[in-house]
């Protein structure tokens, strides 16, 4: 079996709340976003990757076994949970190797092993001080040297980049890219495109617990390219502005709110819109004193993927 | 040694319950150190009188709650802390996480409780000799993995509210053990109580508590272990098919 993780028509239903309806898909091997908005499913998706919850119907195969009460699975599978939870009482390395221990190493294996991933994720510093005393950054660092420790062959990331800072990420970033070179199959979610599209450009777009659609970046870039973006523009000389914007600029429509003293514009080419404005507020002397992109992020894309549905 | 035990003793000692422990086990040793210093710690019924007053301290009073606290936090405990993810992600099954952790909180508990109760013990002057305190040890073992199992059990069952329904459990348990005849004898402190009271054999025991209602040795081992056996068998298959993820966190 090639496929890091295959699915056929698998729902998963908390009481009456559907957390994933009806999903088929083959994630092969190799690195891969889970993109969707808070609550779209990407969690329960990855707990029933995972072994935390049963399917309430269809299959789920990871590295071509069933996860469900099959823990000797678990010693392929490494898991960086999102919730912020530790045994804070104890050091990142003694947190580190008792989790090796667990994972079937012997305890001098596992002391080894996890300063090594201690190391890798740039925790050696801090990995002898109560975890308690730890920064978000810190622990988001212990959390993945934990997946890491028993060089499992898949890792489920469930947004490790979140609340780690500009320089935080980057080297967490650059650790996955590494991992991925080494030939890790990796699942990472985010609810950002841009947080992860440096570590993969395969993607599955997951909203309202289905998988709305899969490809790279550059698809879903296109794909919310050909969404119009709405862009909401003040200015003290807004009807000229609106007026010399439709005639010079790629508009696919315009929506004034006098209220306001604002207007909205819809455009497919954000880019090209961008470029213009800029041109024509410097030839024309026009004041721009407000502009917001609204729709400049995945939240277009899902909407429209499911009203396309 | 086993990495979840070793886990949950860390734990054990790490955190804030480790001072409602202290405090239960420190009330049995104040109630002795008064009885010492304000009563009368001579005379004919002195063994019978001590027999009761510790085993109604520890069997029936403070081995529970410990149990209570300590016992339907076995997984629950994890859940709410949020870090039973690290622990049912790893090649271990489920039911030998529950048997490690109940391991090592019972093997905890046991320490502090026989500590506490050879302290209370000394504190009576002894009193009864070494066989007293045998008596009440093997009573005290058996309530703390008897009650820490069943509790267990009862906190896999319910994670709403478990020490609620398990103190109501307790309540009503210890309200049967004082009914005569048959009744009584479908409670554990029965079986305890028969334990201790055999192996300690204090005089004047017939004058209030004939023979014949108490449980033989055997039996009573054998019940108490049967319970112990069967409540970690439900907590066991609980855990094994029960999935444990917080709402907050689907």
């Amino acid at each position: 079996m090639d496929a890091l993780v295959s699915a056929r028509n698998l729902t998963k239903l908390y009481g009456l709340v559907i957390g994933v309806n009806d999903v088929t898909l083959d994630i092969p091997k190799g690195v891969h976003g889970l993109l969707g908005p808070n609550g779209a499913g990407k969690s329960t998706l990855m707990k029933l990757i995972t072994g935390q919850l049963v399917p309430t119907e269809g299959e789920l195969q990871v590295l071509g076994e069933r996860p469900w009460n099959n823990p000797s699975l678990f010693r392929r599978i490494g898991f960086c949970p999102e919730q912020d939870a530790f045994y804070s009482f104890l050091s990142a390395l003694e947190f580190v190797t008792v989790l090796a221990r667990m994972s079937g190493l012997s305890w001098s294996q596992a002391q080894g092993r996890a300063a090594s991933a201690l190391e890798r994720v740039g925790a050696t510093e801090f990995m002898n001080r109560k975890i308690a005393t730890y920064s978000k950054g810190m622990r988001q660092r212990t959390k993945l040297a934990q997946a890491l420790v028993h060089d499992p062959e898949l890792l489920i990331l469930d947004e490790p980049l979140s609340g780690l800072d500009p320089v935080g990420r980057r080297e967490m970033t650059d650790l996955l890219n590494a991992l991925a070179k080494e030939g890790k199959g990796i699942l990472v979610s985010s609810h950002v495109l841009h947080e992860v599209q440096v570590v993969t450009k395969e993607f599955l777009l997951i909203y309202a617990g289905r998988v709305l659609a899969s490809g790279n970046v550059h698809e879903i870039r296109a794909l919310m390219n050909r969404h119009p973006h709405r862009i909401t523009l003040r200015s003290p000389d807004g009807r000229h502005l609106a007026q010399q914007l439709v005639r010079d600029l790629p508009i696919a429509g315009i929506e004034l709110d006098e209220e306001k003293g604002s207007f909205s514009v819809l455009t497919r080419d954000p880019a090209g819109f961008y470029d213009g404005l800029g041109r024509i507020v410097l030839e024309s002397g026009l004041r721009v004193t407000e502009m917001v992109s609204e729709d400049d992020n995945l939240d277009a894309v899902f909407r429209y993927l499911v009203a396309r549905d | 040694m086993d990495a979840v035990a070793l886990l949950q003793i860390r734990q054990f000692f790490g955190q804030k319950k480790i001072f409602l422990l202290v405090l239960f086990l420190a009330i049995p040793i104040g109630l002795s150190g008064l009885v010492r210093a304000f009563g009368d710690l001579q005379g004919d019924g002195l063994e019978l009188g001590m027999t009761y007053f510790l085993f109604f301290l520890y069997s029936q009073c403070v081995v529970p709650l410990l149990a209570l606290l300590y016992g339907t936090g076995i997984l629950n405990s994890e859940l709410e802390g949020k870090t039973l993810t690290y622990l049912t992600t790893r090649p271990i099954a489920k039911w030998k996480i529950v048997a490690s952790k109940y391991a090592a909180i019972s093997a905890c508990l046991l320490g502090a409780v026989l500590l506490s109760l050879l302290v209370s013990w000394i504190l009576l002057k002894a009193s009864g000799g070494a066989r007293l305190f045998l008596g009440l040890a093997a009573s005290s073992i058996g309530a703390t993995l008897v009650y820490t199992a069943v509790f267990a059990a009862l906190g896999s069952f319910f994670q709403k509210r478990p020490m609620i329904i398990g103190i109501v459990i307790g309540v009503v348990e210890f309200a049967i053990s004082f009914i005569p005849a048959l009744a009584r004898r479908m409670t554990v402190t029965h079986f305890l109580r028969s334990l201790a009271l055999r192996i300690i054999r204090p005089p004047h025991l017939e004058e209030i508590q004939p023979l014949a209602e108490l449980a033989e040795l055997g039996p009573s081992i054998a019940v108490v272990a049967g319970v112990i056996v069967l409540a970690l068998g439900v907590a066991a298959w609980v855990a094994s098919t029960r999935e444990y993820v917080m709402a907050e966190q689907v």
